[in-house]
């Protein structure tokens, strides 16, 4: 339960803090000031406990490259993505848009897969060290 | 390091004392093998009993409500549950690293990073068994325990 609530409030203020920054840094450079912005906090917090439920089940699968990881949670949690900002207004639908939101999405679960890749490697890596000093 | 054996008929069983003048690495190996030298775990090779020395086992898994104690050559089949074999070699170099896997961490030999915050763990043998992203941490504290405490 220890590693599970690490893992997934890490990820959860990760992303939550990206999106959040990204849209924030939007709104000053459009000059777009939301009367709804602390409704939109509630929705993309709410949007990111969906994403990590699909990301646990996801995570059951025995994936064996990361990239098969990355697109088959990338694709899965996408629809709920566009469900979450048609339903909550966040961007109008139209191709532009949704072509650039979706590079955006993009853009912050890869950085998230990452951002876990060099996590294990680190770990991996200290775990080599204990082993080669061990086995000396 | 000196070795010496003394024979005495009326000890019961065997006894040994280290006088050392500090803890090294390769003291607490010695350590562990000694502690865990009598450790036996009953495994069988079809119908025909075997008793395994701990050190022998690289690691265990479950599959099919059967339990498999898995050698550098062989494989043989445990009549005691994961659960059983977990609890009973706890104090041990075993450690749980899946949810029905066992790993010994003395024949682990390297670890590289797999999908799903996960890690692969080579075994002396070059067999490969993955630890579950939920027990990394278990294991990273349980080498640094058991080698370096």
């Amino acid at each position: 339960m220890r590693n599970f609530l690490k893992r997934y409030i890490s990820v959860l203020s990760i992303s939550f803090t990206v999106t959040i920054l990204f849209a924030t840094i939007q709104n000053i450079i459009t000059g777009y000031t939301k009367n709804g912005y602390l409704l939109f906090i509630v929705q993309v917090f709410l949007f990111l406990l969906i994403a990590l439920m699909i990301d646990y089940f996801v995570s059951l699968i025995n994936f064996k490259r990361y990239l098969h990881y990355f697109f088959s949670e990338s694709i899965c949690i996408y629809p709920v993505l566009m469900s979450a900002a048609y339903l909550g207004n966040w961007f109008q639908m139209t191709l532009p848009h949704v072509l650039w939101y979706t590079g955006v999405y993009l853009l912050i679960m890869a950085l998230l897969h990452c951002y876990y890749f060099f996590v294990s490697s680190e770990q991996a890596e200290e775990i080599n060290e204990m082993l080669k000093m061990h086995h000396e | 390091m000196k070795v010496k054996l003394y024979k005495q008929k009326e000890l019961d069983e065997s006894e040994i004392d280290i006088h050392y003048p500090a803890m090294t690495s390769h003291l607490k190996r010695v350590i562990t093998f000694l502690a865990q030298s009598d450790i036996i775990i009953e495994g069988f090779d079809r119908d025909r009993q075997c008793l395994l020395p701990l050190e022998d086992i690289l690691y265990i898994d479950a599959a099919d409500r059967k339990t498999f104690l898995y050698s550098k050559t062989r494989v043989y089949e445990s009549r005691k549950t994961i659960r059983e074999l977990e609890q009973q070699l706890k104090k041990t170099s075993i450690i749980k690293v899946g949810k029905c896997t066992l790993l010994n961490i003395n024949c682990l030999t390297a670890v590289k990073p797999y999908p799903n915050h996960r890690l692969l763990a080579e075994l002396k043998n070059g067999e490969h068994i993955v630890v579950s992203r939920k027990y990394l941490n278990d294991l990273q504290d349980k080498i640094r325990s058991e080698f370096y405490a």
